[in-house]
């Protein structure tokens, strides 16, 4: 890929990654930070098809499915057990979650 | 000549005329797999005991005449992404190494219920996370036709097993090309069939808009069988049809088979065009009518891609927080960090509608494009691959390798389309494949075409020397 145009910068990058919840290191930034804006660059070509799609509608669901629901009736799920079971911790049938306050 | 070597429709005719038993066939599928996996690769884990014991059951039924299950006593491998209980499913992550499922993926309950046996589970890329398995956590598959070349992906465990009749048959998943493209490059049959007519219940998403769960078989009769048992509505997944109306199927004769000249490019492998284009002479002797027209430059579709998987890999992932299940995020690796950070920045704040919306937009200029090509021509053909089999560490540090080598797929796949890859061909004895596409719920025309081809060419009954 050829030299980028877009350039995320360093801060721009870890920003992202605190929004991803992603631990990133300076050096993985470093890295990522060329890569993005390589991958964004090649993205940005869509936009030479702006005069076509101008008066179009977005499409979300391809085989145009809408609003499919089912009835509101409660059915059994996973047990107790089986919700826990994959946990790296619980304590009395609950999971443990990280401290949210500080 | 083992067992192993036989195609689902041969193996259950031999089992079902007591020919041998499923233990036999299992037997001779799991001496296989010890023989060429250590070379290989294409299993991250296998199901030995309880597939010996579930053989024992298989034999009581047989016994007992009632044989009216299809796939009964057939060994089945499948990719590590589909949840199975009590056989660890990590998607080739280390943040799933532990990953016990709760429930089955409807894919696996569906095959259960017809009565196959599971071998094992194949590897992947990460996440399906590539096209090549070298983003496989836990190391890439090797190509059975030539071990220094990559395998394709991310279905590429599930290709290589096919492909090196270590099973009978397989089934993987396709977001783009992750079916078809491994299929090409393995000489197998690959079958992705419209968005939403498999159910994606209980497979670890990557794209859910495009996700589409499909078989990897010897034969298209045997990829039409396993389609026909996965296909139909599931209430666990609410993009499943309810009733699709078919595509109506034609006789050859009145069949007209699209060449999308913009799929024939230039910057493709010499001969890889041309053995294709060989191959739509062969239908047209069989009575096809052969059109040449002109689609959307598929080069879109891979910026189109990128940006509407991206976003939906970021979301999808999100739910990795490693308190219900997995590990921490910090398991997450390079490809996988890469996707998701594109995806967050993507959908961030004032970003949305510059990326995803636009993105969304030009998915319906694809579609659209596509629906204009279905008023000219029935199907269409071209080539899966822009290349055979590329070598191991092809794809390292290359952000965008998967797109590009993805790219005469992705556009079928953003239109959420049915498509098949078919052995046609060998170039330095790697297999080259190519595709048939249809509009949405042509499957059936589709495998027709596809039955046609096989019957009058020899390449699918090639397999590797191992």
């Amino acid at each position: 890929m050829s030299k980028s145009i877009t350039k995320l910068s360093k801060e721009e990058v870890m920003h992202v990654a605190k929004l991803a919840n992603l631990p990133l290191n300076e050096n993985e930034g470093e890295k990522l930070k060329e890569q993005l804006s390589a991958t964004i660059d090649y993205i940005n070509h869509l936009a030479e098809l702006d005069n076509k799609v101008k008066s179009l509608p977005p499409t979300y669901q391809v085989t145009g499915k809408e609003n499919a629901l089912r009835d509101d009736i409660t059915r059994p799920g996973l047990t107790r057990e089986e919700a826990l079971k994959n946990a790296r911790r619980s304590y009395n049938g609950f999971f443990v979650v990280p401290s949210v306050w500080d | 000549m083992g067992l192993n070597d036989l195609t689902i429709i041969e193996a259950s005719e031999g089992l079902k005329k007591k020919n041998f038993s499923a233990r036999d066939l299992l037997e001779d599928c799991y001496r296989r797999i010890e023989q060429v996996d250590n070379k290989i690769h294409a299993f991250l884990a296998l199901n030995k005991e309880l597939a010996l014991q579930q053989a024992g059951e298989v034999e009581k039924i047989l016994n007992t005449g009632q044989t009216e299950k299809p796939l009964l006593g057939i060994p089945v491998a499948i990719k590590d992404n589909f949840n199975t209980v009590g056989l660890t499913t990590t998607a080739s992550s280390n943040i799933l190494i532990n990953y016990q499922p709760p429930y089955n993926a409807t894919v696996v309950n569906k095959l259960r219920d017809a009565g196959a046996i599971i071998l094992g589970k194949t590897n992947m890329d990460a996440f399906a996370h590539g096209s090549s398995t070298e983003t496989s956590d836990f190391g890439s598959t090797k190509n059975p036709w030539n071990l220094n070349y990559l395998p394709g992906g991310s279905s590429g465990g599930s290709a290589a097993a096919v492909a090196a009749n270590e099973t009978i048959f397989a089934v993987g998943s396709e977001t783009a090309g992750s079916i078809r493209q491994p299929a090409a490059w393995c000489g197998v049959v690959g079958f992705k069939p419209t968005y939403g007519r498999i159910s994606r219940f209980g497979l670890i998403a990557m794209a859910s808009s495009t996700d589409s769960p499909g078989p990897l078989t010897k034969s298209v009769a045997d990829a039409k069988l396993i389609y026909k048992i996965l296909a139909g509505f599931d209430e666990n997944d609410a993009t499943t049809a309810v009733n699709p109306v078919n595509y109506k199927t034609k006789n050859i004769r009145e069949l007209k088979i699209g060449i999308p000249k913009e799929y024939y490019r230039s910057e493709t492998q010499k001969g890889i065009n041309e053995m294709v284009l060989a191959s739509a002479k062969i239908l047209e002797k069989l009575g096809a009518r052969i059109i040449e027209l002109s689609l959307l430059d598929p080069e879109y579709a891979i910026s189109d891609y990128t940006v509407v998987q991206r976003a939906e890999v970021s979301s999808n992932l999100a739910r990795f927080d490693g308190i219900r299940f997995g590990g921490t995020r910090d398991n997450f690796n390079e490809e996988n960090m890469r996707r998701i950070m594109l995806g967050t920045y993507t959908l961030s704040a004032g970003y949305y509608d510059a990326y995803y919306k636009r993105a969304q937009k030009v998915r319906t200029l694809i579609v659209n494009n596509f629906n204009r090509a279905w008023k000219e021509v029935d199907l269409l053909l071209a080539p899966t691959s822009p290349t055979v089999a590329q070598k191991i560490g092809a794809t390292k540090g290359q952000a965008m390798y998967g797109e590009i080598s993805d790219m005469l797929v992705e556009p079928s796949s953003i239109a959420g389309l049915p498509g098949i890859n078919l052995p046609c061909g060998f170039i330095e004895g790697l297999p080259v494949g190519m595709q048939i596409i249809g509009p949405q719920w042509s499957e059936d025309l589709i495998l027709y075409l596809a039955e046609k081809y096989e019957d009058n060419t020899e390449w699918h009954r090639r397999k590797a020397l191992l």
